[in-house]
């Protein structure tokens, strides 16, 4: 995307200068801005009748500048932060000319390469006009169930390039005169398989458009044409001011963080997340370049999902109460490969992205923003252990029991928990970090119109990452198939054997994506005879071993059970560092199982489920002098003194910091060992331990090529760091802070 | 001399609205006694009786009806007083409580509380986890029984939460809206092992699809359900004592009000009861004066509440958050923002911010002279002369002007280069423009247009900043009611007796349907109304006023919408008529073209709504033509856009109809000061209460 081509006839756009607003003129429009954002939202909820629209708030509204620039966008899905900005570029870049851009028009988009994240994301975006210059964009963006393509729902392995996955619409005016051009909607409309769905989101689209455009002309018919753009404008320049003067408290250095992609739909390859956040000043660079290259199946992202992941990164951590619009993204450049998974080229498979490499770029953006954050205590409030690892997608498809086509978005792998902050655990649930607000379907609803029975929904124990702050728990759920035959199972996942979600400052990964089929179980003559497997684990049955992506699809019968828990929060801070009654209160609620409190936690319970103090002391000393014993490269041959003053140049956390003493920068633990000269990687110089699936919880799988090393300070022996990394590799720098 | 009287309980005072049976009405307030409110009311009385130069115990003597409103459902829930609850549920389904469909760490939050993911937290359950029994048993969507219930296993289970000391029980069961049968049996074996227990089945309470609103619903009332029923005791106990043998009612939130010795089964209903008073009221009122499309707006210390009335009937919403949880009972819809007189103003990131945060009462605005130093509402009404510091509350509290004039312009007038007036008109213009954003938004989201609706502002500050919001979102007409300072007491002692009873039907007509008769069994339907109607009857009288209503949504879809069903009963040709209804309704609320029959049509939950009416006297009305009003005063008072204006002032109590007052002015009274915008017209209208015409 080059800028130059964005450009559109001059002509075409409203040129003014900006006029001084008053204070208080200002906050009266901009606060009718954004009610418009939100009345867009409304509408568009009401009508549709998807569950992701609904339930999952998959969708966005907002409010644009005559380029594309966000004025205003709603608290739903963070991921299309970009979606629409980039749909109103290809469409100034593609349509300009001809068919030309009119009043009354509406565009549709779901060309991945052209703003849409992947296939299923259409766009329906309106130019906003002052006489016949054009001034701004009002547009949506939501999921689609299924966009046609080879297989239903629109995300599958077997594709090999972007237009084996559905349809594919540039910029298209779909809307001419504000009325729909019905032959043109009919013909993509029956591309779909759900055709009826995808027809009631796009008048839902419509009519919200349509809400926003008149009371967009309504303010301006108020107030005056200059005066609103001066407000959206100058709206902009403050988000963009209040994120600088942020960034510029913080110390200037260089926060990484990376992680593993596993399973490319086609073999179970690793592919490499990273990021490399330089801060400067009053800005931020991400560079991505040393991403792995782009895959041959359907993870990858584009630029535009690169762009998404990032700014979901962002929103939360630096602009959690500043107005969401393009001065918040104004500081940050971001550097990718052409070529790469997280910058895919032109006709990459991408209709994994948003829950692939998109996920996983949001995920590192999270812990490279967060390590930044970590280094000041006015700020470190706002740092975050990583969220769920990637949701577990599985659909059931076939027919429901009153023989209607059954598309199976069930959405139960979405109720997961948060990661963990320095200050609390992580929500349970707390649901996908870039879905602000989502509600999802009562079981009742799901059985409904869905031919399946549900065993269970409930939390699943050590679904959750360990740390001083635990991450939030995962909601599990089992389900036999009811009043039908058979269905069609599909799977794909990541963080199946590789541990995505992982913690800072010592905090543990939350377990991978865990599922169980049970072939054969019989479940359709327990329930003959009154009986409902509540608990699966003593039901006879072949337990199918599965890869984390299904090529295809399985078949499931009445005699099959399925079992589901996905991934969740990962951990702050050393798990040995919890309280010992937090513990216990964990395995109560069922978050944490006794094993686990013991080997993570070091916790010893009694039969009755309070903790055995005596035996918790004894252990937890006898697991800091094991980590004592662990070795270490490299050893500081002088060191200052335990109680040596220094001046500090940058928290790591709240663990340890970068200290400045006697004319030394050190890497320095809070207990006040120095570790390792500021210029190296601190790592080089804790002791560590490459630590065994079993040690790191019973829900974590390690791919072949992947160890987790754990990093401790060699005198108070608190746990700094556990890195995912390849085997092999030297540890990741991932705070580096500038002198 | 009958009388008639409502009483509503509100933080800070209890109000009273008396009828008698000359149609006079009396107002007074009471400080309210949180430790035993009942004290609270009988002060009311006695106060109502000394304006009527009778002694308390002679009013109750001659008292002919007694309707109360109270906030001890919602103080209990927000404070955590409930009994010790135990829930059975489901085996497997333990969870649902505290997953609460994912919202748990959102519902109830504002949208930029929900922005700051750091801040974040789950609400404390109101059901601990042990004391939550899993029971063997399971229903499917059919109704059928996949699992028979486990008598021996779930005798156990109870006799385990009764140990543990339980007061209270909720019973919610999948499936049992369906097939109730389970769920029934179960409530029999509480009552068997533990009479005493108060038990709430979701089959009975809220018979709808949905497991967890159930299961929340259920458990907030059986949590509430023994408060209600100490207080209403101690309640009724009180005002027998002192001699009245009359009904009493209680205020509920779905429409109307319920006998009193309902209210404990109906715990739940009473959380948003306060703000259903108001729109009751209003509705009442609306029908006096001929207004059948009204908004109501209550603008008290923290918030603004908005009702909607359409075609004389308030619009009602089937689930509601109320504190970190969820109600599913059919209720009065009631919008809030933050923004009432103890709102904060504050400069973030630029912007010039005006709530929700609120000083509350205490410290309260900085004019209260109880320690707060920020910026109020308040603060900017006293600062622009819109409020007399030397008139609150009639002038039982001096307001310190200086305080305000202080606070505005340290944290606002300075920061942002205004004038001291500058900037105390602004915070008033931010804030009556957000409070006109809602109100568009309240009506636009049902279809319906602001324009064509009468505003009905009361509350402390509501008549102060009414006509500036009304006239932002277009509004024609402003009524500040003569009970605007107890309209919630009004609403009570005016409102009829409302039940409303569910059930959900769940059938549907299938994508690309021809006629929806074809798929909907009318036996069912018909048979299904007919049981609720007879509910309906047997709860509140046969001369009780039946609406039959059904929702009705697009396959496929997530909101349903209420349509209204013929008395008679429904054929074919009345089943399809249900879906023109419908698709009518639906189009006047997403716009033409939105509708899409195709995709099918579901018929989802049946309802019965009961209203029978109180008996009680009409508020009389006031010849015109008194005496010219006398002006009290003048001041100088600042409208933004306008500056300072030398602005009359005169006394509620001093006006008489049929002599109209030209804006700018101020129309005082003890309770509220009313403004009237510069070019506006007000006048009082024969019942008493005050009309402000905002078009001249």
């Amino acid at each position: 995307m080059s800028t130059d081509t964005l450009i559109p006839p001059r002509s075409a756009v409203y040129d003014y200068d900006r006029v001084k607003v008053d204070p208080i003129t200002f906050q009266v429009i901009h606060h009718r801005l954004t009610s418009i954002t939100d009345e867009q939202g409304a509408t568009l909820q009401a009508i549709s009748g998807s569950p992701l629209v609904n339930e999952a708030t998959d969708f966005n509204t907002g409010i644009f500048r005559a380029h594309g620039e966000i004025v205003t966008m709603g608290k739903t899905v963070l991921l299309h932060a970009a979606s629409v900005a980039e749909m109103v570029k290809s469409i100034i870049a593609d349509c300009a000319v001809k068919p030309g851009i009119r009043a009354g028009d509406m565009f549709l988009v779901n060309h991945p390469y052209k703003g849409s994240l992947h296939a299923p994301d259409f766009g329906l975006v309106a130019p906003v006009f002052h006489g016949d210059q054009r001034i701004g964009w009002i547009g949506v963006c939501c999921h689609q169930l299924d966009v046609g393509g080879m297989a239903p729902g629109g995300s599958f392995p077997e594709a090999t390039d972007v237009l084996q996955e559905g349809m594919l619409i540039p910029p298209l005016r779909i809307v001419e005169n504000g009325e729909f051009r019905e032959d043109i909607l009919a013909m993509i409309t029956g591309m779909s398989r759900l055709s009826t769905n995808m027809s009631l989101d796009f008048r839902g689209m419509m009519a919200a458009n349509k809400v926003a455009l008149r009371r967009l002309q309504e303010t301006i018919d108020q107030y005056g044409i200059d005066t609103v753009l001066s407000v959206m404008d100058e709206a902009i320049d403050m988000s963009e001011r209040a994120v600088r003067e942020r960034l510029a408290k913080l110390p200037d250095g260089v926060y990484r963080a990376q992680t593993f992609l596993d399973h490319d739909g086609k073999e179970n390859k690793l592919y490499r997340i990273h990021v490399e956040l330089t801060k400067a000043g009053d800005e931020i660079t991400l560079d991505f370049s040393k991403s792995a290259d782009q895959a041959p199946r359907f993870m990858n992202c584009t630029e535009g999902g690169l762009l998404a992941g990032v700014r979901a990164a962002m929103l939360p951590i630096l602009a959690y109460d500043l107005p969401w619009n393009e001065g918040v993204f104004r500081p940050m450049k971001l550097v990718s490969r052409p070529g790469s998974i997280v910058s895919a080229r032109f006709p990459a498979p991408v209709s994994q992205g948003p829950l692939g490499a998109m996920w996983l770029v949001e995920t590192v953006a999270t812990a490279a923003l967060s390590r930044l954050a970590a280094t000041d205590k006015d700020y470190i409030h706002e740092a975050q252990a990583s969220p769920n690892g990637g949701p577990d997608l599985y659909a059931f498809f076939g027919h429901n029991q009153y023989g209607e086509h059954f598309h199976g978005a069930l959405l139960d792998m979405i109720y997961v928990g948060g990661g963990a902050y320095s200050h609390r655990d992580g929500l349970t649930p707390q649901g996908h970090r870039h879905i602000p607000a989502l509600r999802l379907q009562n079981v009742e609803a799901n059985e409904q119109i869905g031919p399946i029975l549900y065993l269970y929904r409930k939390f699943t124990a050590d679904s959750a990452g360990p740390g001083r702050n635990r991450g939030g728990a995962s909601v599990g759920v089992g389900y036999v198939l009811h009043d039908i035959d058979h269905m069609d199972l599909r799977l794909a996942c990541h963080c199946y054997e590789s541990p995505t979600s992982f913690g800072l400052f010592g905090g543990y990964p939350s377990g991978c994506n865990r599922r169980r089929f049970l072939k054969d179980a019989h479940a359709d003559e327990m329930i003959a005879a009154g009986q409902l497997p509540f608990d699966t684990s003593g039901i006879p049955g072949e337990v199918l071993t599965l890869p984390a992506k299904v090529t295809g699809s399985i078949p499931i019968n009445a005699s099959d059970i399925y079992e589901c828990g996905p991934s969740a929060g990962a951990g702050w801070g050393d798990p040995i560092e919890r309280t010992a009654k937090m513990v216990a209160e964990d395995v109560h609620y069922g978050f944490v199982s006794p094993d686990m409190a013991r080997v993570i936690y070091g916790v010893v319970l009694q039969d009755s489920g309070a903790v055995n103090e005596t035996e918790t002391q004894k252990l937890r000393d006898a697991m800091r002098a094991e980590r004592r014993a662990w070795p270490a490269p490299k050893t500081l041959a002088s060191k200052p003194a335990l109680d040596a003053a220094g001046d500090l140049i940058g928290r790591f956390g709240d663990a340890a910091s970068f200290q400045r003493i006697k004319g030394q920068s050190y890497f320095r633990c809070d207990c006040g060992e120095a570790i390792a000269p500021a210029g190296e990687n601190w790592k080089d110089y804790a002791r560590q331990s490459s630590t065994s699936e079993a040690e790191l919880g019973p829900r974590i799988t390690l791919h072949h090529q992947i160890e987790a090393m754990r990093f401790a300070c060699p005198h108070c022996a608190r746990l700094l760091d556990v890195e995912i990394k390849l085997k092999g590799e030297a540890p990741l720098l991932d705070v580096e802070i500038k002198n | 001399m009958a009388y008639y009287v409502g009483t509503d309980i509100g933080g800070t005072f209890t109000d009273l609205v008396m009828l008698d049976d000359t149609g006079d009405v009396t107002i007074v307030k009471a400080p309210t006694t949180p430790d035993d409110r009942t004290r609270g009311v009988l002060d009311a009385f006695t106060l109502a009786a000394e304006a009527k130069g009778l002694t308390r115990d002679k009013l109750i003597s001659e008292l002919a009806y007694f309707a109360h409103g109270t906030t001890a459902a919602t103080n209990a829930f927000i404070e955590r007083k409930g009994v010790k609850t135990g829930l059975l549920t489901t085996r497997g389904f333990r969870d649902t409580l505290r997953i609460q469909r994912c919202m748990a760490s959102w519902a109830g939050l504002s949208d930029h509380e929900i922005a700051h993911f750091s801040e974040r937290s789950t609400p404390q359950p109101l059901v601990d986890i042990d004391l939550i029994e899993p029971i063997i048993e399971r229903v499917d969507y059919k109704g059928a029984v996949v699992v028979p219930l486990d008598e021996e296993a779930a005798r156990a289970s109870i006799k385990r939460l009764v140990e543990a000391g339980v007061e209270a029980i909720a019973i919610t069961l999948l499936w049992s809206f369906r097939n109730p049968a389970h769920e029934q049996r179960l409530a029999e074996l509480v009552r068997e092992i533990a009479p005493n227990v108060f038990v709430t089945i979701s089959s009975s309470l809220i018979p709808v699809l949905g497991e967890y609103e159930r299961t929340s619903t259920t458990c907030i009332n059986s949590y509430l359900g023994p408060v209600i029923n100490r207080y209403i005791n101690g309640l009724e106990n009180s005002i027998r004592t002192a001699g009245f043998d009359g009904p009493i009612s209680i205020m509920e939130s779905g429409g109307g009000v319920l006998p009193a010795s309902e209210a404990a089964f109906q715990a739940a209903n009473l959380l948003t009861s306060g703000p259903a008073g108001g729109v009751l009221a209003s509705l009442k009122l609306g029908e006096q004066l001929g207004y059948d499309n009204i908004l109501t707006t209550d603008m008290g210390g923290t918030s603004f509440d908005v009702g909607v009335i359409v075609n004389g009937r308030p619009l009602l919403e089937n689930i509601r958050e109320v504190g970190r949880f969820h109600v599913a009972l059919p209720s009065i819809k009631v919008t809030a923002i933050g923004a009432g007189g103890g709102s904060i103003a504050r400069i973030h990131a630029g912007h010039l911010m005006v709530g929700p945060e609120s000083a509350g009462a205490v410290p309260g605005p900085a004019c209260y002279r109880r320690g707060g130093t920020e910026p109020t509402i308040t603060d900017a009404d006293v600062v622009l002369g819109m409020i007399d510091p030397a008139y609150f509350l009639g002038g039982k509290m001096d307001l310190d002007i200086a305080a305000s004039e202080r606070a505005i312009n340290d944290h606002i007038a300075k920061p942002l280069g205004l004038s001291l007036h500058e900037a105390a008109a602004g915070i008033r213009e931010v804030a009556n423009n957000q409070m006109a954003d809602l109100l568009r938004r309240v009506t636009t989201r049902s279809g319906y247009d602001p324009r064509n609706f009468v505003v009905f502002a009361y509350g402390g500050a509501g008549p102060t900043h009414a006509y500036h919001y009304s006239s932002v979102a277009g509004i024609s007409t402003v009524v500040v009611p003569k009970t605007a300072s107890g309209h919630s007491a009004f609403g009570t002692v005016t409102a009829d007796r409302h039940r409303s009873f569910s059930l959900a039907f769940g059938q549907h007509a299938p994508a690309r349907f021809k006629r929806a008769s074809d798929h909907i069994d009318a036996g069912k339907l018909n048979a299904g109304f007919d049981q609720l109607v007879a509910q309906c009857r047997k709860a509140l009288g046969d001369k009780t006023q039946i609406k039959r209503l059904i929702g009705m949504r697009f396959r496929q879809q997530v909101h349903q919408i209420e349509v209204d069903v013929p008395s008679t009963p429904l054929d074919a040709a009345a089943i399809d008529q249900l879906v023109d209804s419908f698709e009518q309704r639906y189009e006047q609320i997403y716009g033409k073209g939105t509708a899409l029959r195709m995709s099918g049509v579901e018929f989802i939950t049946q309802r019965v709504e009961g209203l029978t009416p109180v008996q009680r006297p009409d508020p009389r009305a006031r010849e015109g033509g008194g005496a010219a009003p006398k002006i009290a005063g003048t001041r100088k008072v600042y409208f933004y856009g306008e500056g300072f204006k030398e602005t009359p002032v005169y006394r509620w109590e001093d006006l008489s109809p049929g002599h109209p007052v030209k804006g700018p002015a101020i129309v005082e009274r003890p309770d509220t000061t009313i403004v009237v915008g510069v070019g506006h017209r007000a006048e009082i209208e024969p019942f008493g209460n005050l009309l402000i015409h905002l078009k001249g």
